[in-house]
């Protein structure tokens, strides 16, 4: 595990509970022949995220962020709705990974030092 | 190992390139200031004094969440550098790129890179709010800092005003939103962003471009030209441009399709396939090359605009549009579940390892610049309706004719080989693969598999000039 991407105590699952406010990264269930427009009135943040394949047979999993409003709504209304996540916390820990700092490139006096392979 | 770049370090890295390799690049200082000021600079690379050629947009950091845009863009360019100031080709875990290739790239097409389209959104999301995707203009927000952003891959000229152009039924917060606290949130007019414009002024500065790729994370695709509809190559009336249809778009399988020209879409289509090949060969991942609307329809968006330009304006070049959707929802560390794939590039082994796989398909890209201004190919779709074997270097097809001979192709021309030959030689791989599946299911995969073959052998070969 990367450093700090996790945190034990962090509530997560189909059955995890929820505080309004907080915005969660889901996963939201969909059957076979659901599109993501039947969630149209949830409002979901789901842009540039996928529909991945559930475990059962033709079930997908929509990747979303929603409030905690928005997972209780949709779990009242029997939608299954896995939290994988606190996501502004979870933004938090990721923005401590990265540099932050000062620029490693001064100004242009240096540069990256390059992907490919030289062949 | 590389970590993500903050945009002080995208521009320092341009200056770096710019001071290094003065005969190879230079910057383009953009004309629109952000909202908070900055200013953005493109990246001119190829020989001088070659305005005619062929040239290839490429665009990063458009949606501020999605870390790592800039940074495969910024190491794309930086790559090419070094292997042609080297006289030397590149490789990329199993994807090689000959001397040759990149010979190519600088002597006989342009290449603009503007690594990071929004950077105050870039840094907002860095400092402040990480899942940050819109711009920063709080011109709509009436001072609410909910509803302070706008999307700017839902705020160019393309069915921008989407209630007017599309069926309510497709109105979702993926089509695009007039609600400032949606994350799609198109702006108050079409091209009200300075970013937009930015880009729309690199379309307009390079009446050559021909080929536009805009990069985002994470749903692992490669999207080509219409993202509105369902492509359609039958209808011309079917379009855009006809007002009889506003109000009928965006639902699939429905009476609208987007009209495409066969040979465009051939051209997208084998375009596509070639970067997402590149890509796959790196690290053996699966991305999906698939028109645009098989995420979810959109309006406003760059790929589509980029199209659409010499349809609503005679006159202007033929752009086609790609966008990249960079990594998968699987990525990350391996904890339960997975870190948010939007920034799990702040890894520094997934950084490289999704440099080292999405900077191949950005070659390919450029590689297909010049390729698609070929001339078609005068091949007989017919001859290749019984295949036998297939070379993969040369492109040669061995196939019974009608006299029930085996009969042989010539090579096909070098620069044709990656429209065909791969994507052939990709799905031989795959009817292999099926080989032993027993009953009928493996029957009908091997007969699907066929069928691509000969689709593929028919078309792709005859790529249409652009």
């Amino acid at each position: 595990m990367a450093r700090g991407t996790r945190v034990a105590a962090e509530a997560v699952g189909f059955d995890a509970p929820v505080k309004d406010e907080t915005l969660y990264r889901v996963r939201v269930d969909l059957s076979p022949h659901e599109t993501v427009g039947i969630l149209g009135s949830f409002h979901l943040d789901y842009c540039c995220m996928p529909q991945e394949r559930a475990p059962e047979p033709g079930r997908r999993r929509l990747h979303a962020y929603a409030s905690g409003a928005t997972v209780a709504a949709m779990r009242k209304a029997g939608r299954r709705v896995e939290v994988m996540a606190d996501a502004h916390a979870e933004g938090r820990r990721m923005q401590k990974l990265i540099a932050g700092g000062a620029d490693r490139f001064r100004g242009g006096k240096q540069g990256p030092e390059g992907v490919g392979t030289l062949i | 190992m590389a970590t993500i770049m903050s945009t002080a370090e995208i521009e320092s890295a341009l200056v770096f390139f710019e001071t290094t390799y003065p005969a190879l690049c230079h910057r383009v200082e953009l004309p629109n200031k952000t909202i908070e000021n900055r200013t953005c600079h493109a990246l001119h690379l190829g020989l001088p004094n070659a305005p005619d050629h062929a040239a290839g947009l490429v665009i990063g950091g458009v949606h501020a969440r999605e870390w790592g845009g800039p940074d495969i863009v910024v190491n794309f360019a930086g790559d090419l550098l070094r292997a042609y100031s080297n006289a030397k080709g590149l490789q990329y875990g199993g994807q090689p790129f000959s001397a040759a290739d990149i010979k190519q790239i600088f002597e006989q097409t342009t290449l603009v890179v503007f690594p990071c389209v929004n950077p105050d959104g870039v840094e907002y999301s860095h400092n402040t709010v990480a899942l940050w995707r819109k711009n920063r203009n709080a011109a709509s927000s009436g001072g609410q800092a909910n509803r302070i952003g706008v999307d700017i891959n839902r705020n160019y000229d393309f069915l921008w005003d989407y209630k007017r152009y599309f069926d309510s039924a497709a109105w979702a917060t993926s089509l695009a939103s007039d609600d400032p606290s949606i994350e799609t949130f198109h702006g108050a007019a079409p091209f009200s962003e300075p970013e937009t414009r930015n880009v729309k002024w690199l379309m307009d500065t390079y009446p050559s471009l021909n080929m536009f790729l805009d990069l985002h994370s994470y749903t692992g695709d490669v999207l080509y030209n219409w993202g509105d509809d369902d492509n359609q190559n039958t209808d011309p009336s079917l379009n855009f441009l006809n007002a009889a249809f506003d109000g009928q778009r965006g639902i699939l399988n429905s009476g609208y399709g987007e009209f495409i020209p066969h040979g465009d879409e051939l051209v997208s289509v084998g375009a596509a396939n070639a970067i997402r090949d590149a890509m796959d060969a790196t690290r053996g991942r699966s991305y999906e090359a698939k028109q645009g609307v098989g995420l979810y329809p959109t309006a406003g968006t760059s790929d589509d605009y980029a199209f659409s330009r010499h349809l609503a304006q005679p006159g202007l070049a033929k752009i086609h549009g790609f966008v990249v959707e960079f990594n998968f929802a699987s990525d990350g560390p391996a904890a339960h579940p997975p870190t948010d794939p939007f920034l799990a590039t702040a890894d520094p082994a997934l950084l490289d390892q999704t440099l080292l796989e999405v900077i191949p398909g950005l070659i390919a890209f450029a590689l297909q610049v010049k390729r698609i201004t070929l001339p078609p190919l005068h091949f007989v779709p017919s001859q290749y309706l019984n295949i036998v074997y297939m070379n993969p270097v040369t492109g040669e097809i061995w196939y019974i004719g009608g006299d029930g001979k085996i009969h042989k192709t010539p090579p096909i021309p070098d620069p044709y080989r990656t429209l065909a030959g791969n994507e052939i030689w990709r799905l031989v791989g795959a009817y292999e693969s099926l080989a032993k599946l027993p009953g009928e299911a493996g029957d009908v995969a091997r007969d699907g598999i066929l069928r691509s073959i000969q689709l593929v052998a028919a078309g792709a070969m005859r790529p249409v000039k652009a």
